[in-house]
């Protein structure tokens, strides 16, 4: 089944068109469990992609797009693991992702995002594959090293996409907006050293742009795969990440229609993934390629959740201590501290972005309670706030 | 009757001495509904409609200053506002040593770093010029060095350090402006292979904003792009002017594909300053972008007297346009779309040789770029000889 979504006839204005790729199964790689080889390019099958794209696939039918779905396109080739953990993946009318099944797909998908320069394309991919510098990557369909074939010839590059979606003579009305995203890095030197000058077949044949007024960024996962990817039956680091962005990472309210709205781009999930990776201890950050822009995916009509993390010193001040953030209206929220019997200073909580202050309640201040300057927080933020209120305490 | 705006200057007191100096992206937002008003930099004018303002400027690390209180302004003010920054980190300077003799106790290497598996050296000339084609003789020197950290001057403009291991070598880049020097301190990790690079351009206003550029902050790192564009005359002309900030500015809103007034600005680039290897990469994207491919193509040729790009995506965008050349040039591909592209580049056989070997190397230097860094630094390539 080509289309799992199809609203084209419905949707009369600008409209999403998506394209989601999810590789776990790979034909010719050995199983998740046993060890790499040299022959197969040290990878093995994944436990993890396939049902990474089909998160990101229930994450944008919630309506959480700046503009209705038009259509949405599903090659998923999963491994048991996966469908054990989410019989959905069997059932969603998902196409596996064949290198022939991947062509048809993709020029369907342009053809469609022909229609209207308003539209907005969204194509993800998660599998294995290797990022070449902030523009280029070469990723890996099901039948990876299909016998007889040159090695790559059942991949793909995101530059040849990329570059075919272009404005051209022959895609004269293509969306102007397009987001990529790669879920795919591999970043162990021995797999690495087999990419360069890599011979991949095109997709789309090659064709100069005309003046390329797109906002096309492309983010790339830069864990590595086993990491990211080897999360046996659990989405990706990556695609959780995302789904949680596509929610809450606004960062900066504009005026829509004398409404303030909270739009969510690119960099704005940027930062948002980035302290995800920060809170899992992936000990990386991604990375933006691509004609970045600031395309918006997502307005949100209220301001988005943060999470607060406040450092309050010293240890001495004691207890009771009582810690709040307080908006202009003097509504105060309860920041508790951390459950860290090791470190007594670190306060957390959950607020709206917003102007704030903080507030420290303590017998032990000479002026109680301290109030803090006040701060804009959002999620870029650098957490944590500190407060440091040593020379604020009563001598003893 | 009173004017219904109302004017802003905002001032930080920033320290002396310190790594970052100029001005900094400053933000006024209605405090009701937070939504931006004003945006701009410090000590410059702000002229906003009458109303309730919460005022921040942001550093290169994040940090965000603020004004203690509301800004209140009335029709007509014209107030003036000092943001507290007391409570924040201003990093020092990298090293202020000026020569290479002064430095070298400092910089010189534990003795024990002598039996490491690494060689050090420092590279001078345009390498990529003998890479692309080995028949160029190339007028590249290389002089070992114990050292970790270096001050490099104009008049020694085009240096890499060179870092040679079992298994392979690296290369990283050294920008330096025109008529100042670069001090930079570097470790690469013969394990991990991780690479900790840190620059000091000894100019505090570069020094910042290549902090924005290096750190993501991408809204004020387009903030600063925009007033240098406005500004270009002061970037590229008079006395202060900077070269290495008007490159960066344009690797910015390349990036954000702002390319109004980019024209002008980036043929400026590559006419004036012909000692700097960005300038040329910076060239050719603004003119694939905008279509004029045939030029794009012409300039892309010239790349080997140029030399490799200091910054990132210099090489990535060199890679990328190179091979869609190649890929439109080839002959064997008979579709009629690409037919169609070929006639617009019309590159002769020599032509289509040259732009092939440049295609290849680019594809290699790409494949080798450091994601970490915001300068180029490659890993796992062969040795430059």
């Amino acid at each position: 089944m080509a289309l799992v979504f199809d609203n084209r006839k419905k949707v009369v204005g600008p409209g999403v068109h998506v394209l989601l790729v999810g590789v776990s199964d790979y034909l010719n790689l050995p199983d998740h469990d046993e060890p790499p080889f040299d022959e197969t390019w040290f990878l093995n099958k994944l436990t993890s992609a396939a049902l990474s794209a089909f998160k990101i696939y229930e994450t944008i039918q919630q309506d959480v797009l700046r503009s209705p779905l038009k259509t949405v396109r599903l090659l998923l080739s999963p491994s048991p693991v996966e469908i054990d953990a989410e019989p959905a993946l069997e059932t969603a009318g998902a196409t596996r992702a064949s290198r022939v099944a991947f062509e048809r797909f993709t020029r369907d998908w342009r053809r469609d995002a022909r229609g209207n320069p308003e539209d907005m394309t969204i194509f993800y991919f998660a599998g294995h594959g290797l990022q070449r510098g902030p523009e280029e990557g070469v990723l890996l369909l099901e039948d990876f090293l299909e016998p007889e074939l040159p090695p790559l010839a059942r991949c793909f590059e995101i530059g040849n996409i990329r570059n075919g979606m272009a404005p051209s003579p022959t895609n004269t009305d293509i969306a102007l907006t397009q987001f990529y995203f790669a879920d795919a890095c591999l970043t162990r030197q021995e797999t690495q050293k087999k990419f360069v000058n890599p011979q991949v077949p095109d997709v789309f044949a090659v064709e100069l742009n005309v003046a390329d007024r797109r906002e096309a960024p492309m983010m790339f996962s830069t864990v590595d795969g086993t990491i990211a990817l080897g999360r046996a039956g659990k989405p990706s680091h990556f695609s959780e990440a995302l789904a949680v962005a596509l929610q809450r990472a606004a960062e900066e309210p504009t005026d829509v229609n004398g409404s303030a709205v909270w739009p969510i781009t690119m960099l704005t999930i940027k930062t948002a993934l980035d302290w995800y990776y920060t809170k899992h201890q992936l000990g990386t950050q991604v990375k933006i390629g691509g004609v970045v822009g600031s395309p918006v995916i997502r307005y949100l009509p209220d301001p988005p959740d943060v999470d607060v993390s406040l450092q309050v010193r010293p240890d001495s001040l004691g207890e009771p201590c009582c810690v709040w953030v307080c908006d202009d209206n003097g509504i105060a929220t309860a920041v508790p501290r951390r459950d860290d019997k090791d470190n007594k200073t670190q306060f957390g909580a959950t607020v709206k972005a917003g102007i704030y202050q903080v507030q420290v309640d303590s017998a032990r201040l000479t002026s109680n309670p301290y109030r803090s300057q006040r701060k804009f927080i959002t999620q870029r933020v650098q957490w944590p706030w500190p407060h440091n209120l040593a020379s604020l305490l009563k001598t003893s | 009757m009173a004017d219904p705006k109302a004017s802003l200057t905002v001032k930080l007191d920033v320290p002396a001495e310190h790594r970052w100096s100029g001005t900094f992206p400053v933000e006024v937002r209605n405090s009701d509904n937070l939504i931006l008003t004003a945006t701009g930099v410090s000590d410059g004018r702000l002229e906003v409609p009458a109303g309730r303002y919460f005022v921040t400027a942001s550093l290169p690390n994040g940090q965000q200053a603020t004004v203690d209180d509301i800004v209140d302004l009335q029709p007509g003010d014209d107030k003036q506002v000092r943001l507290s920054v007391s409570d924040l980190d201003f990093p020092a300077t990298l090293e202020n040593t000026t020569t290479l003799r002064g430095s070298f106790k400092e910089f010189v290497r534990p003795i024990t770093r002598y039996f490491t598996a690494q060689n050090v050296a420092i590279l001078r000339g345009n390498w990529l010029a003998a890479v692309i084609d080995p028949k160029t003789v190339a007028s590249v020197s290389r002089q070992p060095t114990t050292r970790s950290s270096i001050e490099i001057g104009f008049s020694d403009v085009n240096a890499w350090i060179e870092i040679a291991a079992s298994d392979g070598c690296s290369y990283l880049a050294v920008p330096v402006d025109e008529n100042r020097s670069t001090t930079m301190q570097w470790h690469l990790d013969p394990k991990t292979s991780a690479l900790e690079l840190k620059f000091d351009f000894n100019d505090g206003e570069l020094n910042s904003f290549f902090d924005f550029v290096h750190n993501g902050q991408s809204f004020e790192a387009r903030s600063i792009s925009r007033s240098i564009i406005v500004q270009s005359e002061q970037y590229m002309v008079d006395k202060r002017r900077s070269p290495l900030t008007a490159i960066l500015g344009a690797y910015v809103l390349l990036r954000a594909n702002e390319l109004d007034g980019m024209d002008v600005w980036t043929d400026n680039l590559v006419n004036w300053f012909t000692w700097l290897p960005d300038a040329l990469a910076i060239r050719v994207e603004y003119l694939a972008r905008v279509g004029a491919h045939s030029a794009a193509l012409r300039q892309l040729l010239d790349v080997p007297k140029w030399g490799t790009p200091w910054i990132r995506s210099g090489i990535a965008y060199l890679e990328n346009r190179a091979k869609l050349y190649v890929n439109v040039a080839d002959p064997d591909r008979t579709d009629g779309v690409t037919d169609a592209s070929r006639t617009v580049l019309g590159l002769g056989p020599d032509d289509l040789k040259k732009i092939r070997r440049i295609a290849d190397v680019f594809s290699e230097l790409a494949s080798a770029l450091d994601m970490t860094q915001t300068v180029t630094a490659l890993h796992g390539l062969w040795r430059v000889s």
